[in-house]
């Protein structure tokens, strides 16, 4: 087992390569707030098979989540850890600590992450640990790839979207008809468990798989999601002629542009540029066609 | 040094904030409240203005409806940016129609017109009397406005003008989703120009700043404080 290499920056396998930043909003630089998202991603391989995680997630940002910059960040990750540790034990013949749902041992380590921080400042709860939960509240967005399958995970307001390199953009968890305004669902509700969306999509085909905070998406004119799409298919051509290196490069510059002249809003990013080759090899609209929640685009 | 790359297409654009005046201008309305309801919406626009400055990711859009025998733009239906807007003069005539108003407000506040993650729209009610549609087109009219996700999640406001009993609290109330604010009563032409002001700021302000909230913690989308006392202090009566 290869332990893998962690962190926002371009990091490559045998899968391809995966990059992640993070800017501060333009309305958080005005207010002298910090940025409020987090964002991870690691890359390894298990068992000889390459995987390559990637973990986005948006503090709320309310009053009532005032340490929601540190929740994204644990959250981030506990996915991270969490993944890694579930492959660990499987690779080593262990199995699984708890037959939860991965998304559901990731909420649990999450909520032990808040509850040591909030100890380490004094703020642990004696009962009820919601009312510090809910200060560290953050949404989710999580996928897991490796050369068979790709499974995503989100819990909240964002976007996955994976583009073809026939430029279809598939999107395949469906927006959540609740999610209206300023409202999203938490890591530190309640209901958490409910409000978690999965998906399993091939890995096969390749393309770009993109995990972006809805400070993205907001940034383009509306009301549909035609722009962010345009957008989307863009920044695959740009990698396609100037490689994965110099749009990494150039993407903390464009985001923060994206939030001076959009939504005002933090903007997180991971993507990852699968070659068709390596992820598998079979034909990109073979591929899209298990797909769910495709958005259209053109076939090559 | 390698040629900067080309930033990826896609019109970037600012988080559009819907502003919706509802005016009656019935025959009631004459004399100084319609002067002054004129007056009003016209001094508030560089206010509004000044106080989006602070939020220079808010687009406000801003539109109106007029009732009096029937509801009908009196800017609209396609909405104006504040730069754009001017508000036409506003004369009186006829019946009150407020069902018909909050009727064709609910047609633009769909969630097929309205950007699923724009801010919370703000809707102001001015109104000196009595609906005179159906009682039963007013409660529908309300209902379904409360049933449409955004209707639900607009900073609604309501203005009352002139004596108590010369409007019909309870109706008006009925369209008001501020608890603390509740109906706003403006007994003399003071009164109106500071209500209207204070409402169009406030509500624009508040909605501009909401943030990112868990749904199952969630009331109301935004929540207004109540209005100062000082601006409620009447001098001449209507």
């Amino acid at each position: 087992m290869d332990r893998g290499a962690r962190g926002p920056a371009l990091c490559g396998s045998q899968l391809g390569w995966a990059f992640g930043c993070s800017t501060r909003g333009a309305s958080h630089e005005r207010s002298r707030k910090p940025c409020q998202d987090a964002v991870a991603i690691w890359s390894g391989t298990f068992q000889a098979e390459p995987v390559m995680v990637m973990a986005v997630a948006d503090g709320h940002g309310d009053r009532r989540h005032d340490l929601s910059h540190r929740g994204a960040a644990l959250a981030v990750e506990a996915a991270v850890d969490e993944v890694v540790q579930t492959l660990s034990f499987a690779s080593a013949g262990e199995g699984r600590t708890s037959d939860a749902p991965l998304t559901a041992r990731i909420t649990d380590r999450w909520a032990r992450k808040v509850l040591a921080d909030a100890a380490g400042t004094g703020g642990a709860p004696e009962g009820d640990p919601h009312p510090v939960l809910t200060r560290y509240g953050t949404t989710l967005l999580l996928a897991v790839a490796t050369r068979e399958r790709i499974l995503l995970a989100q819990l909240g307001d964002g976007d996955i979207l994976v583009v073809r390199p026939g430029g279809r953009v598939e999107s395949p968890l469906e927006k959540d008809p609740a999610l209206l305004g300023s409202v999203t669902h938490s890591l530190s509700s309640r209901y958490v468990q409910e409000c978690w969306h999965t998906a399993e999509i091939p890995g096969s085909g390749g393309g770009v798989l993109l995990l972006a905070t809805d400070g993205l998406s907001d940034s383009f004119a509306g009301p549909g999601e035609e722009e962010f799409l345009t957008f989307a298919r863009s920044l695959v051509d740009r990698i396609r002629e100037f490689g994965i290196e110099r749009v990494a490069g150039s993407l903390p510059a464009w985001l923060e542009s994206f939030s001076r002249q959009g939504s005002g809003d933090d903007i997180t990013v991971a993507l990852a540029w699968m070659e068709p080759e390596k992820a598998g090899g079979q034909d990109a609209d073979r591929a899209g066609e298990s797909g769910t929640g495709d958005t259209g685009g053109e076939e090559e | 040094m390698p040629n900067e790359i080309p930033v990826p297409d896609g019109r970037v654009a600012r988080r559009m904030l819907h502003f919706f005046w509802l005016t009656d201008h019935s025959a009631s309305m004459g004399g100084k409240k319609i002067a002054t309801l004129n007056q009003a919406i016209r001094e508030s626009i560089p206010l509004i203005k000044n106080a989006v400055a602070a939020h220079p990711q808010v687009q406000v859009m801003m539109r109106a409806i007029r009732f009096s025998d029937d509801a009908s733009w009196h800017v609209g239906p396609d909405p104006v940016t504040l730069d754009q807007f001017f508000w036409p003069e506003l004369s009186s005539d006829g019946l009150t129609s407020t069902a018909r108003a909050i009727r064709l407000l609910g047609t633009e506040l769909s969630v097929e017109k309205m950007p699923r993650r724009g801010l919370p729209p703000v809707c102001i009610l001015i109104s000196d009397g009595y609906c005179t549609d159906p009682e039963e087109e007013y409660t529908k009219a309300i209902t379904d406005l409360n049933r449409i996700p955004w209707g639900m999640k607009a900073i609604r406001l309501a203005i009352a003008i002139g004596e108590d009993a010369d409007y019909n609290e309870a109706e008006l109330l009925k369209f008001v989703n501020q608890e603390k604010v509740g109906l706003l009563k403006a007994h003399s032409p003071e009164d109106l120009l500071s209500f209207i002001k204070w409402a169009s700021t406030e509500a624009t302000l508040s909605s501009s700043r909401s943030k990112s909230k868990d749904l199952a913690d969630e009331g109301t989308n935004v929540a207004l404080s109540p209005p100062p006392p000082s601006i409620t202090s009447s001098t001449e009566p209507f």
